[in-house]
């Protein structure tokens, strides 16, 4: 859309600000740097399980969660999309649900924008621009900046450890095979601190670890997740 | 052998709409959910629980190595507050238990 020169509009607050950009995108470069052994470890596992580079590059640009990746390995993926593989994806994926409520007051009003900031939202930027937004800057810009630097280096890395993670001797040997679960168990234990998390962490990794003895590693995660859930429900229901 | 499997792809783009709903829905529950206090607290929870499933996964298949590796990743994330900081000390433990082993 064009406006014609000369005309001034006023200050759009829904505008997502380039220098913003471009400040989210550095200060997540040191973050997608370190990520790419992440996504190299990401890309052999999934080359393991018989997927092409290809296919693992179109999976990394289309979910961008290591996390939910990770969980679709442990289903059957040559069986095609199933219910059961969405619901992984969506209960592994449930703490962008409250991130993204939080966000809602600052969206403003354009679908166009809040589509782009929301489909590039992963747990290093949206805390980055949260910390912005308590510091007073508008974060929009900053959020989707350090989205696009996240998922250039997350495609690029998954996609090279896919091609190249064969040919790469003694990953095992830099502990690059254990980027991933080591991720994990750090995001876990940052999130474990917070009041009243014990419960659901206790809950969802006992019941995943004896789903595993019954079922593949993909329906457990689900089946753990659910638990959680479940068991933070009930107790706030007990409480109420 | 195609690059993209008919299956595979569809595989793919599931786990691509059930990742993208919890992102695009959140800021949708904030309006509609605050009458749900339950379906805000299972989310939450879920959330948490969803990556001890994770690491439970990770460890069974694992065994001591991945165990090791997420033990000295949650406790170097409590000491420096940094995810990335755990992530490396955890593949440093297990970079040690293989020279080790």
């Amino acid at each position: 859309m064009s406006r014609a020169p000369g005309f001034d509009p006023a200050p759009d607050p829904a505008a997502i600000p380039l220098r913003g950009l471009r400040a989210g995108a550095v200060a997540m470069l040191p973050v997608a740097v370190l990520m790419i052994p992440y996504g190299l470890a990401f890309g052999v596992f999934a080359a393991e399980r018989g997927l092409s580079p290809l296919e693992v590059g179109l999976m990394s640009a289309l979910v961008l969660s290591g996390a939910a990746q990770y969980a679709a390995l442990g289903f059957d993926l040559e069986a095609g999309a199933s219910f059961a593989l969405a619901a992984a994806a969506f209960a592994v994926g449930a703490r962008h649900l409250i991130y993204g409520a939080a966000l809602a007051p600052r969206l403003g009003a354009r679908p166009g924008a809040r589509l782009w900031v929301l489909a590039l939202m992963t747990d290093p930027n949206f805390a980055d621009a949260e910390a912005a937004f308590r510091r007073g800057e508008t974060g929009l810009g900053r959020l989707l900046g350090g989205g696009l630097a996240l998922w250039l280096f997350w495609v690029a890395g998954t996609a090279a450890g896919a091609a190249f993670g064969a040919a790469m001797e003694g990953l095992e040997r830099i502990g690059a095979d254990a980027a991933m679960p080591a991720f994990f168990a750090a995001a876990l234990a940052g999130d474990a601190r917070r009041r009243g998390a014990l419960l659901p962490v206790a809950a969802g990794g006992g019941a995943a670890f004896l789903l595993c003895l019954l079922v593949p590693p993909g329906p457990a995660i689900l089946g753990g997740a659910v638990a959680g859930g479940l068991a933070g429900a009930v107790r706030g229901a007990l409480r109420a | 052998m195609p690059e993209i499997d008919a299956a595979t792809l569809g595989a793919i783009l599931a786990v691509a709409a059930g990742t993208a709903a919890t992102r695009l829905l959140g800021p949708f529950l904030a309006a509609r959910l605050g009458r749900f206090p339950a379906a805000v607290r299972f989310f939450d929870a879920a959330g948490s629980a969803a990556l001890a499933a994770l690491v439970a996964v990770a460890v069974f298949a694992g065994g001591g190595r991945a165990a090791a590796a997420c033990a000295v990743a949650a406790l170097a994330m409590l000491a420096t507050g940094r995810t990335v900081a755990g992530m490396a000390a955890g593949m440093a433990a297990a970079a040690l238990w293989t020279a080790a082993g």
